[in-house]
């Protein structure tokens, strides 16, 4: 059993005296009452001034450890946000597509391919570690040798972000580093921010573009030609100009309706259902409407010589 | 004005001399009465008040802490003892469910008390002797150590209050006793061997340097006699 500490007095003054303790320890205590040679159990020690600046500094220390330690933390967090989460992604377009997902600082977390074009380009290549300039490099340097990119080719890259000014900003970097690479390597690539349009869609989108224009004739050349062979009815001058189909479906006006009379459409007469004078009857204007229906008329009665089952052809018979 | 600057020139000289302290502490005793009167709500009673004993305690500190561009000395040394009084009560409060030894025993039995069950160990005239005979090796161990011009209250300013240099402190003590030639150039000469201490007791010599007069003053207990003090250092 430990013996309970105790001092013993070996100089008493007024206001402190000094007691030797059994661990061989002097210390200056409050005197209530001491008288050399007494042991007592029992003391309140003096503090010394410098003690106590070192307990302050001991606090301030702590404190200062403390609140480096909650800085620490907080810019780790940040800084592991800033390197190891998710912030955009590239979307780079040659033929391939990839997507290239990065974290704020720009570095790449991962690779994907968008189509299978795209997974072949990335078979065995090791993007970790690297960043987004070295990756584009890189993939376009593949793409060339895969033989997906060519002289002249386009490589399109667009960027998704969180902070549309970062997405921007990474777009510019992006081109200008691409194009500063191709330029080192002596090929003209041309690079675009945005999307490459499927050629099909964009030969589509040129045909629409020009059935969209529309061609207005003169009404002179409507006057100069014959009238037989115009769809345009000679005898009407009620100052009203007819639009007639558009140029190119050339055979179906040839074979107007307009003209019976003339017998020129170049069918056979003896196999067209057009009969000159049932349609002088007075159903003239009926077939005179569309010049479609009147090749459609011939058609039909080519292989149904005399035969008024077809309701094109009876409408005009049975009248 | 004067009087102020006479005071902190006082204070100064208290830092150091023990003697000066003492002719301070009795200069200002009503004040320091006063003070403690404040916080019992009535005159303190010598050698029965724990607080006045605490208040004279706090000036003493006030006087080892005091610089001039703290303001007036007074004024410091009261918030001083301000503030070690209230860390006696709150200390004491933790005591505060700690029955009386003048208790009595059973409620109905008022005159027997807990103290009078109490037995004694020591009967009060071995107590006495005991105690004479400790004050008389004291004195004389004063004496030795004041032919190194060194006193206990040097020894005890410069006595080391971190653990790891306390045991530093030990085994230079352990090697000493081990090399008895090193105790006898101490006496002979009346200088510590620093750098054979260190040597042999793997100790840095600053740390010896440091402590010298607490070393000096164990290194003599353990030379000479001193019977009683050297029982009552059983942890060493």
């Amino acid at each position: 059993m430990e013996r309970k500490a105790t001092y013993m007095v070996v100089e008493a003054h007024s206001a402190y005296a000094v007691v030797l303790d059994n661990s061989g320890r002097f210390i200056k205590v409050a005197n209530s009452g001491y008288a050399v040679g007494d042991i007592t159990d029992k003391v309140i020690p003096l503090i010394y001034p410098r003690d106590k600046k070192k307990r302050k500094s001991t606090i301030i220390r702590l404190a200062a450890s403390l609140a480096a330690c909650v800085a620490l933390c907080v810019f780790g967090i940040y800084e592991y946000q800033y390197v190891y989460t998710e912030y955009g992604s590239i979307h780079m377009q040659i033929n391939p597509e990839v997507e290239i997902s990065l974290s704020r600082s720009g570095r790449v977390l991962e690779i994907e391919g968008e189509n299978a074009d795209g997974d072949a380009l990335l078979q065995g290549y090791n993007y970790k570690g690297k960043d987004k300039e070295t990756v584009v490099d890189e993939l376009a340097d593949l793409a060339i040798e895969q033989n997906y990119l060519t002289e002249g080719g386009q490589i399109a890259v667009s960027v998704d972000a969180r902070s549309s000014e970062w997405a921007d900003r990474i777009e510019n970097e992006i081109l200008n580093e691409l194009n500063r690479y191709l330029q080192e390597q002596n090929i003209t690539i041309e690079i675009v921010i945005g999307s490459l349009q499927p050629q099909e869609e964009e030969e589509t989108k040129e045909v629409l573009d020009e059935a969209q224009t529309v061609t207005i004739p003169v009404p002179q050349a409507a006057d100069e030609a014959e009238p037989t062979d115009s769809g345009y009815d000679s005898n009407d001058d009620d100052g009203i100009t007819d639009y007639s189909a558009p140029s190119a479906p050339s055979a179906p006006s040839s074979s107007s309706p307009a003209t019976p009379a003339q017998n020129d459409s170049g069918y056979d007469s003896g196999n067209s259902s057009y009969n000159s004078s049932s349609n002088s009857s007075g159903s003239e204007n009926s077939h005179n409407d569309s010049p479609y229906d009147s090749s459609g008329n011939s058609s039909y009665s080519d292989t149904d010589d005399g035969d008024n089952g077809s309701s094109y052809d009876n409408d005009d018979d049975d009248d | 004005m004067n009087g102020g600057h006479e005071l902190v020139e006082q204070v100064y000289a208290a830092k150091t001399d023990p003697d000066a302290a003492d002719s301070l502490i009795r200069q200002y005793m009503g004040f320091l009465r006063a003070e403690t009167a404040k916080y019992l709500h009535r005159a303190p009673i010598e050698g029965q008040d724990e607080e006045l004993s605490i208040v004279l305690l706090a000036f003493y500190e006030a006087i080892l802490g005091y610089e001039k561009n703290r303001g007036a000395f007074l004024a410091y040394a009261s918030r001083g003892i301000r503030n070690r009084l209230i860390d006696y009560y709150r200390k004491e409060k933790k005591h505060a469910n700690v029955t009386s030894l003048h208790e009595p025993v059973q409620e109905e039995d008022s005159e027997t008390l807990k103290i009078d069950h109490l037995e004694h160990p020591e009967n009060e005239i071995e107590k006495n002797h005991h105690r004479s005979a400790a004050r008389e090796e004291i004195q004389e161990f004063e004496k030795q150590l004041l032919e190194f011009g060194i006193s206990f209250s040097d020894v005890a300013d410069n006595c080391p209050r971190q653990d790891r240099t306390l045991q530093a402190c030990r085994r230079v003590l352990t090697a000493a006793r081990e090399n008895t030639s090193l105790l006898d150039d101490l006496l002979r000469t009346k200088k510590l061997p620093i750098a054979a201490l260190s040597e042999i007791s793997g100790t840095d010599k600053k740390t010896i340097e440091r402590h010298r007069k607490y070393l000096v003053a164990v290194l003599l207990a353990f030379t000479n006699g001193y019977e009683i003090i050297r029982g009552h250092l059983y942890h060493l």
